[in-house]
């Protein structure tokens, strides 16, 4: 399992591609920096795929920063 | 100017049809035939937003809806929607104009035809058989009929019995964000946005646990598509709002009225005529009270000039209700025929689901009259607070068992 730094900066990356927005914060909201749940959706689907881990979707659909995200990464 | 016919000689004041009050505690069947009447093809406005033509007549109804050419879905297809960008569009059937709709819609289509949902009656009426088998007496008819989209949504979606208290409550929340039942503290809007992403949640755990053990169903089949996971996902939203959303309603406001009227026991007598009775049931009801549609270039409607790009909203439940097509229109007659009623819509975006809710309402409908001699009211029943969900949220009423 990839340590808090490496899925801060996984996640940063992920959100850039995904909105199109840099520089992006941990405790930026994804859906104020334009998200909307079918981009939601793909992202938390790319996460399944690279970590193999299923979180909690409701996470990023309930409160959307990278640091609720990686906390529950890490407790997964 | 419309010249007002004999007998009527002044318009009464314009309805608001976007204030959700309306349809809870007014009476939307007087403010719509009085808009049919005098203004039949009429701009509304809406506080802090523009506003949409509201369109209330049976013809110039399925003029809209059958002209995708003209009156496109990408812009969302609920008043909640209106002024705000569709982030569905052209990802979602519901929000798509062909020939991308048909892409999406056509391969779930040939699964929910008439005879490939015929399969499922058995499971659907030993489902309905289970939900009536312990009603006797006193009983909340909206309460024992909320689980009625379990019928299919199960077969369909692989949707668990156990997760459909919550499911029923954010699909509530996503199209009735202002009733008092559904509403959160923070407000309608809140409410919206919050119902909606609970089922995205939701439906992305779906989709991924039907990855992991396929069931050949609607969401295997979304699955297998050609599109991004977030369109898979919105796709079961619609899915799953479309099927759980409206068809409660349909027994709940048909019974009320067979209560009204005292024509419940005329009704349960005849299971030799269930189909037409059904198909009076949803006219008579019509729970998706609207559609919008965006003008893509400038048009007509009934006469009235229209510019590309303004919202127009059609109301299935005035449709329903045109003296010039429904004769008594106000009456619930089992016996109508012929009952070309658009509670499905029309067009290209006809209600996917109609095949198996046809198949649901006939059987709930049959062990219904089969299992109960009489219901008697206990109470007042309250209707929801939603410009688009046109329907019953509390119905107190004493069953008597046969």
């Amino acid at each position: 399992m990839p340590t808090r730094p490496e899925l801060e900066s996984m996640l940063t990356r992920l959100w850039s591609e995904k909105l199109n927005v840099t520089p992006i914060g941990v405790e930026d909201n994804f859906f104020a920096l334009g998200g909307d749940s079918l981009l939601a959706a793909d992202l938390l689907m790319d996460l399944y795929d690279r970590l193999g881990v299923e979180v909690d979707a409701a996470v990023l659909f309930l409160k959307p920063t990278i640091a609720e995200l990686v906390d529950e990464v890490l407790a997964s | 100017m419309r010249i007002a016919p004999c007998g009527h000689t002044r318009p009464p004041g314009r309805a608001h049809l976007a204030d959700p009050v309306l349809h809870e505690v007014g009476d939307p069947h007087a403010a719509l035939r009085a808009l049919r009447r005098w203004d039949p093809v009429g701009w509304q406005p809406v506080e802090g937003r523009s506003g949409f033509w509201a369109v209330t007549r049976y013809a110039d109804v399925r003029a809209v809806l059958t002209d995708h050419e003209t009156f496109s879905s990408t812009g969302g297809v609920m008043l909640n929607m209106l002024g705000r960008p569709e982030p569905a569009r052209d990802q979602q059937f519901a929000s798509s104009d062909p020939p991308r709709h048909g892409l999406i819609r056509g391969p779930l289509q040939r699964q929910m035809t008439t005879r490939a949902v015929a399969r499922h009656a058995p499971a659907i009426r030993s489902f309905v058989r289970g939900m009536l088998h312990p009603a006797d007496g006193p009983l909340d008819f909206a309460d024992l009929t909320s689980g009625l989209p379990l019928a299919f949504l199960g077969p369909l979606m692989g949707i668990p019995a156990a997760d459909w208290p919550d499911l029923a409550r954010w699909v509530a929340m996503s199209v009735a964000e202002h009733d008092p039942e559904a509403m959160l503290p923070d407000g309608p809007t809140a409410t919206l946005e919050r119902g909606h992403r609970e089922l995205f949640a939701y439906l992305l755990h779906l989709v991924l646990d039907h990855r992991r053990r396929p069931r050949g169903d609607l969401v295997d089949l979304l699955a297998s598509m050609p599109l991004r996971p977030g369109a898979v996902v919105a796709n079961c939203y619609s899915l799953l709002l479309g099927g759980g959303a409206a068809i409660p309603h349909v027994p709940r406001a048909a019974l009320a009225e067979l209560i009204r009227t005292g024509r419940y026991e005329e009704w349960a007598r005849r299971p030799d005529r269930i189909d037409r009775a059904v198909e009076e049931a949803l006219r008579f009801t019509t729970p998706a009270g609207h559609f919008m549609r965006l003008t893509k270039r400038d048009t007509t409607v009934g006469g009235v000039r229209i510019p590309a790009g303004d919202a127009v909203v059609v109301w299935l439940g005035s449709a329903n209700r045109d003296e010039t097509v429904f004769p008594d229109a106000d009456t619930m007659d089992p016996d109508r025929h012929p009952n070309r009623h658009l509670a499905f819509g029309d067009g290209r975006h006809y209600c996917l689901g109609a095949p198996v809710a046809r198949l649901t309402l006939r059987i709930f409908f049959e062990e219904l009259f089969a299992t109960f001699a009489s219901f008697e009211p206990a109470g007042e029943v309250e209707r929801v607070r939603s410009t688009w969900l046109a329907g019953i949220r509390r119905m107190p009423v004493v069953g008597r068992r046969r």
